[in-house]
């Protein structure tokens, strides 16, 4: 029985090596990794794009705050084809630096149940390598204690991430996106000490 | 490396051509149009468990598997989860299949009538010698078979008769309020999707009917056949057995509007359980079962009905047939033969760690032994 | 509205032959949400749409779509099935993963990115920037005292284990103590009841803040769960009756002679058993003078 080896488009060959960014920072809280830089196409929003095309597809729902819709909507529509829901019912959420308080208070956090339900929460920011807001990270996949430092994110945001999170294994999964192309995540299981620097 | 991964893809290897050479030298192989043709039903059992209908594809997998049917529904299956799925069909009517066989046993006679069509249900189990080696050497070729004619309508072999809908029998008992209505809305707005995500209990109607769909059928028979006996409800009517053709329509992708996009081979039963109502409780007197089998197994419609009905009726009761998780849990037949055969695999690890434990126990047992013995 | 032409164009596959690493993308996609969660909280069975694959229900199948949902270009992929290279089992898994991908295999433990593995975890320490995928047969701990996955994923979301402790005591008082050897459940990061899968108790100890990601497949049971890297693993122990791995009695590889491997017998004609590391990698490195860093 002989087999030709199937091709690797170039679209799944992407989402592929998205996906193996995120499930490194995804399995280690606080720690920004870099996308791939071929994914930048010129435009503010290609690595959120890129990150959303990895894991949304026709089976998913979405919801996106209202300032960033009219960027993200045409490549829900078109390219993932995600349904839209309301943002309690939405698997994933989509949110700016304007539309994340009200992201992270009305997502669902799932059952105890079934957990996995809780959304995913992608937020985009301005930096993950210098920022204001320090993220003092512990907790499964973190050996000691990260650092994170945010640019672009309030840090009552993160007060209250922590706050929905505080009854695990309920919770949201937050992924950072920064426009250079940083990716960091926060799974509910992190926990996190916040706090400002005054510069 | 003290077993060398090479010897041991050699015998991998060496077992794939002891299979592949039986199945090229063997004195007459059979193609696949041939066991298209002349294994309709062990084709029709392929595409239903293996959840693909396409019987070409169904008889390769016959061929590559050497007759074996959970061997050959797995091959089936493994290749259809490769392919994308984009679309889904819209909900169909008993109503709109063209019908080729049909038969109400519950009653003498009813609307459109009972059709008797193609069954072995009433013939002589004899052998036919003439199929033999011998007999096909000195019959030759087949006997054409007569023309066929049906309520005055003649009948071409395998092809739906031109003929209006036949009635369906479960809406008249309906009617009458024998059996509960139906629901006015579908009780999911959109079926679950066994083949995307895993069952929840109590699974859904949707759920469960899509399970025993794609079912074994000898499980479902063996369940069905134990509710009968005494481990569930008690005996069944069959309402309605009906075999044919069913339109498989989606919506267009443009006009948005319904479009069939060819038939499918079905076979649907309807059956009833009566001695339901009380007077503490007034409910219909007649509960209802349904049982769907891709192309012609009526057994395994009937068994599954059977089954259905039996999971209704009783989601919380003592009998096995009863219990949804496991009739749903138990009867894939690529996920029981898949783990029942695991077991050839090596487990010597775990058996080492098991045996650990049994040496060490018995070194306790000793320990405990000699203090009983010393005091 | 798209066409049903432009659908099958855009998922990149078509229906003749098969996609790369077999699974269509809308398939890889929903494997790959199950594993984020299914990081995100750890010991966690997270459902999934299981498919079917070309080997067999029971025989690696879980860990199989992980392993095909992860890898791409780059990726260097190793199978062992009770810790053997040469199984039959991992050759074949192995074949798979050659023919839809393309990808390189290697028998080293150090040179591979990803590990699929069935009951065995390599006695080489392994790094962060490697996976190790576990094949599992039974995703659910409770299952030695709960029948039903529907009470069992209640127990689990109320955190009700009292019945299993119970089992594991009376274990204790019946037998003198917990005969779960091979399989033994664990406690993930203070919360979960985890099957760490039938490896034997040697390697439970490995899973406690590893270095690496776990993730484990179960196919038939349509689970996927996994142990982040640095998360608290513990085997359930009562205070005054502990855990313990299994021993040898001093005795080392008849093969390699190490002393830190764990070992199975190999009966000989007579009778009598030799003993030789289950791990054939770490085996031939200690046979040719490698000293890789071990667990124990």
């Amino acid at each position: 029985m002989t087999l030709e080896i199937p091709v690797l488009s170039t679209a799944e060959h992407q989402a592929q090596a998205v996906f193996r960014v995120l499930l490194d920072c995804m399995a280690r809280p606080g720690r920004g990794s870099r996308l791939p830089s071929a994914l930048a196409d010129g435009s503010d929003d290609d690595y959120l794009l890129a990150v959303l095309e990895s894991l949304v597809d026709h089976e998913t729902s979405y919801w996106v705050c209202p300032g960033l819709a009219e960027r993200i909507e045409p490549t829900m529509v078109h390219r993932t084809r995600a349904r839209a829901a309301s943002l309690p019912e939405a698997e994933f959420v989509i949110a700016d630096r304007a539309g994340l308080s009200s992201a992270i208070a009305g997502a669902n956090i799932g059952t105890i149940e079934y957990p996995d339900e809780g959304a995913t929460v992608i937020a985009t920011c301005t930096s993950l390598a210098d920022g204001p807001v320090v993220l003092a990270i512990s907790g499964p996949g973190v050996a000691d204690t990260a650092n994170l430092r945010v640019a672009g994110i309030s840090a009552h945001d993160f007060e209250a991430l922590v706050e929905r999170n505080a009854d695990f294994p309920l919770g949201l999964d937050l992924i950072l996106v920064s426009w250079d192309g940083t990716v960091a995540c926060l799974p509910r299981s992190a926990r996190i000490c916040v706090s400002v620097r005054r510069r | 490396m003290y077993t060398s991964v090479k010897a041991a893809m050699d015998a991998i290897l060496a077992a794939e051509l002891l299979i592949s050479d039986e199945i090229i030298s063997s004195h007459r192989p059979l193609d696949a149009i041939r066991i298209t043709e002349s294994l309709s039903s062990l084709v029709d059992k392929v595409m239903a468990e293996g959840s693909v209908y396409d019987s070409e594809l169904a008889a390769v997998a016959i061929l590559q598997a050497q007759g074996d049917p959970i061997e050959a529904s797995f091959l089936l299956r493994a290749y259809r989860s490769t392919l994308p799925r984009v679309g889904y069909s819209l909900p169909m009517r008993s109503k709109e299949m063209a019908v080729l066989r049909r038969v109400s046993p519950a009653f003498q006679d009813v609307p459109g009538g009972q059709v008797l069509g193609k069954t072995r249900d009433y013939t002589l189990r004899l052998l036919d010698f003439s199929l033999s080696e011998a007999g096909w050497s000195r019959n030759g070729a087949k006997t054409p078979v007569p023309p066929i004619t049906l309520n005055g309508h003649s009948v071409e072999m395998g092809v739906a008769p031109d003929r209006p809908e036949f009635p369906v029998i479960i809406d008249y008992l309906r009617m009458d309020g024998y059996v509960a209505p139906a629901p006015d809305h579908p009780t999911e707005e959109e079926p679950f999707d066994v083949t995307r995500e895993p069952l929840r209990f109590p699974a859904s109607r949707s759920a469960r009917l899509q399970v025993m769909a794609r079912g074994e059928a000898g499980a479902l028979l063996s369940l069905g056949y134990a509710a009968m006996r005494g481990y569930g409800e008690s005996h069944a009517y069959v309402a309605e057995l009906r075999g044919g053709e069913a339109p498989l329509r989606i919506r267009h992708p443009i006009t948005g509007r319904p479009a069939t996009i060819g038939h499918i081979p079905v076979t649907e039963a309807h059956v009833v359980f009566p001695g339901k109502a009380s007077l503490n409780d007034q409910r219909p007197d007649l509960s209802f079962g349904y049982g769907l089998a891709l192309g012609g197994d009526e057994r395994k419609a009937i068994a599954m009905a059977i089954v259905d009905e039996n999971l209704s009726e009783r989601q919380d009761a003592g009998t096995l047939t009863q219990d949804d998780e496991f009739v749903l849990n138990n009867i894939d037949s690529v996920e029981a033969s898949g783990f029942v055969e695991h077991l050839k695999m090596p487990h010597y690890v775990s058996f080492q760690a098991d045996i650990q434990r049994t040496n060490r126990i018995a070194e306790l047992m000793e320990t405990v032994n000699s203090h009983a013995n010393h005091s | 509205m798209p066409t049903i032409a432009e659908l099958i164009q855009e998922t990149g596959s078509q229906f003749t032959g098969y996609s790369y690493a077999f699974l269509d993308s809308a398939a890889t996609r929903e494997i790959r949400r199950a594993m984020l969660k299914a990081v995100a909280i750890p010991g966690y069975q997270v459902p999934f749409g299981s498919r079917e694959v070309p080997v067999a229900r029971g025989f690696g199948t879980g860990g199989l779509q992980i392993t095909l949902s992860i890898i791409g270009p780059g990726d260097v992929v190793k199978v062992i099935d009770q810790g053997d290279d040469a199984g039959v089992n991992a050759n074949n898994i192995r074949r798979l993963i050659e023919r839809t991908t393309g990808l390189p295999t290697t028998l080293e433990t150090a040179e591979a990115t990803v590990v699929q593995t069935r009951h065995r975890i390599p006695e080489e320490v392994m790094r962060e920037d490697q996976i190790l995928v576990l094949q599992v047969p039974y995703p659910e701990p409770l299952r030695l005292v709960e029948r039903s996955q529907t009470v069992a994923r209640t127990m689990h979301g109320e955190r009700d284990y009292a019945r299993m402790w119970l089992a594991l005591y009376e274990d204790v008082v019946r037998k003198g103590e917990v005969t779960v050897g091979a399989g033994y459940p664990v406690v993930v990061n203070h919360r979960y009841i985890m099957a760490p899968t039938p490896v034997p108790r040697w390697d439970l100890p490995k899973l406690h803040r590893s270095r690496t990601l776990h993730i484990f497949g179960a196919g038939r049971e349509k689970r996927i769960y996994a142990i982040p890297p640095h998360t608290d693993v513990y085997p359930m122990e009562f205070d005054d009756i502990k855990f313990e791995i299994e021993e040898f009695g001093g005795q080392p590889c008849a093969r390699c002679g190490s002393n830190v491997a764990f070992l199975t017998e190999r009966l000989n004609t007579d009778g009598s058993r030799t003993l030789t590391c289950s791990d054939t990698a770490y085996c031939d490195l200690a046979l040719t003078g490698g000293q890789p860093e071990t667990w124990n």
